[in-house]
């Protein structure tokens, strides 16, 4: 319990460091307009929109992504600006890369490795920005479950690692050995998108499992010191959450890995997947260990004592497996319903 | 729990603040393949016809330099740089035709009503410097008159797999001798999120006058 207060003090400051983050994005709408952006003239709301009559998953051919198509949810604007320059931002740094990665595949020199791997690195921590299934997963897992700091960025470290080595097997294996071409691997993807789905479903139903059994009845923001507070099991399921959220292999680094081997430079291609690994793993690692604090505030704020703190841990733990069945079944069958890739 | 119970409850409601904007931010991240993977300036042009009604969109893609390698890779299958006829149709067939399910990227509202889009006419590609870019045209059946019809246009991908982005300097052309004076505006599509909420795309809004 000693260890409240500290914990305490970093929540409001991770919490600036976002609210700084989507500041920064939010006052900047001139910006944009003075590096070219042609999108400077967009007036939010001041167009009428084709109406609320026409909803996008109304349209039946959409079907990419199946299940959660239908949504019509929106984000407040700033967001979106700020999800709309971080895309802009991954581009300038993919197209970089690329100029780079041609430049040592012509000349030979070397030279431009160094920024490569900066570059693979800033593109990797603003690619995994956006929602994915990885950031799913840790957020849910870290909310349902008690852990430690370093297991959230180890949380990060695993999914990014596992997707790199993934990345790098699969375009070993099938393009350069079966020689496949990018667009079926890529098409193929989807199978290893499936498999990974699977996992998560299957993981969520053994932490369902052992929430019910209460198996991980653990008190909310009680903390016995450095060891022996988790149960020994919990590094294990850790462990398999991440492998099966990281299993899928990013596209974005399959593009990388693939065009490294078009310029004849496939190091460089698999160093720049680990250092854009870094990144996500960054990215993912902030996330889980912002859920972590903020679980382990909430419960030492609350204080919930005896049966109270261990029914509602149960609950969150229960609402939380459930969670992560119902979004991984979601995309489980998105992924079943994407039977080619967009282009 | 001695410690002063009003200072517990101010934190307590600071926390849970903070509690729900996390749940806020991981509750979103639902997508399969997150975040764009292929980045396209597309250029819309619209064509009139002699009745002064839209009866063609144009687009060209212009696709960046990862996506652009790979599928020239792929489908410049005698290496000479440039995609020739029968590599054209290939690429047509085992990449661009699948588009039909998305609409091919273009969503028309005529009057607030989607148009679903059936064919894609005069499929070309091709390979400039180390870029590749698409062209094609849209039938619009029944033509559309901007003067009467309000008329908006968005370019993007729903699964945000590929982001769009206006081409500059001229992303809208205007084409056809006989044709009203027309303007467009772009805006950010709040009636059309995609990516989970988190993106709105970029539309267009075709404004015509006779005159």
């Amino acid at each position: 319990m000693d260890n409240r207060v500290p914990y305490c003090r970093q929540i409001p400051l991770l919490l600036s460091l976002w609210g700084v983050a989507l500041l920064l994005a939010l006052t900047q709408p001139g910006v944009a307009q003075a590096q070219g952006n042609p999108f400077g003239s967009s007036a939010p709301g001041g167009g009428r929109g084709p109406g609320p009559g026409a909803p996008m998953g109304s349209a039946p051919t959409f079907a990419p992504e199946g299940p959660l198509q239908g949504m019509h949810f929106i984000l407040p604007v700033p967001v979106i600006r700020f999800m709309l320059r971080v895309a802009e931002a991954q581009r300038r740094f993919s197209e970089d890369l690329s100029e780079k990665m041609r430049a040592v595949g012509h000349g030979g020199s070397w030279r431009p490795a160094a920024v490569i791997v900066l570059l693979a690195f800033l593109y990797g921590i603003f690619h995994a920005v956006g929602p994915g299934h990885g950031k799913f997963v840790t957020g849910t897992y870290f909310m349902v479950r008690r852990a430690r700091i370093v297991h959230g960025v180890l949380m990060g470290a695993v999914i990014a690692g596992v997707q790199a080595v993934v990345a790098i097997v699969a375009v070993l294996l099938l393009a350069e050995i079966v020689q496949m071409s990018g667009t079926h691997l890529l098409m193929n993807s989807v199978y290893l998108e499936a498999v990974s789905y699977t996992l998560v479903i299957l993981i969520g139903v053994a932490m369902l499992v052992s929430s019910v059994l209460g198996r991980h009845s653990l008190f909310f923001g009680h903390s016995h010191g450095e060891g022996g507070d988790l149960p020994p099991r919990a590094g294990r399921e850790m462990l398999s959450a991440a492998v099966a959220a990281g299993i899928r292999p990013c596209s974005g680094a399959i593009l990388v890995l693939l065009f490294s081997i078009a310029q004849g430079v496939l190091i460089l291609g698999i160093v720049a997947t680990f250092a854009m690994a870094v990144g996500v793993a960054m990215t993912v690692g902030m996330l889980g260990v912002s859920t972590i604090l903020l679980r382990h505030g909430v419960g030492t704020a609350l204080r919930p004592s005896g049966r109270v703190a261990t029914w509602t841990h149960r609950a969150v733990a229960v609402l939380g497996s459930l969670a992560i069945i119902g979004v991984g079944s979601l995309l489980l069958l998105g992924a079943l319903a994407r039977v080619g890739m967009p282009l | 729990m001695l410690p002063g119970r009003d200072i517990n409850s101010t934190r307590m409601r600071r926390l849970l603040v903070a509690y729900a904007v996390t749940l806020a931010v991981i509750g979103l991240p639902m997508s399969a393949a997150a975040h764009p993977h292929v980045f396209i300036d597309a250029v819309t042009t619209f064509q009139f016809n002699r009745e002064r009604k839209i009866d063609r969109i144009a687009l060209s893609w212009h696709f960046d330099d990862l996506y652009s390698s790979m599928l020239i890779d792929d489908f410049d299958r005698n290496r000479n740089g440039r995609f020739d006829p029968v590599e054209v149709q290939a690429l047509y067939t085992e990449a661009f035709v699948n588009l039909w399910h998305y609409n091919f990227f273009t969503h028309i509202w005529v009057d607030g009503k989607e148009r679903k889009i059936e064919k894609a006419h005069n499929f070309q590609a091709y390979i400039l410097g180390q870029r590749i870019y698409y062209q094609f045209e849209i039938v619009v059946t029944p033509p559309i008159d901007p003067v009467k019809q309000h008329l908006d246009v968005g370019v993007f991908d729903p699964t945000y797999y590929t982001a769009f982005e206006m081409a500059p300097p001229r992303p809208v052309l205007f084409s056809g001798s006989s044709r009203p004076s027309c303007t467009y505006k772009i805006y950010l599509d709040q009636s059309h999120p995609i990516y989970y909420g988190a993106i709105a795309p970029h539309t267009i809004k075709v404004h015509c006058a006779n005159g």
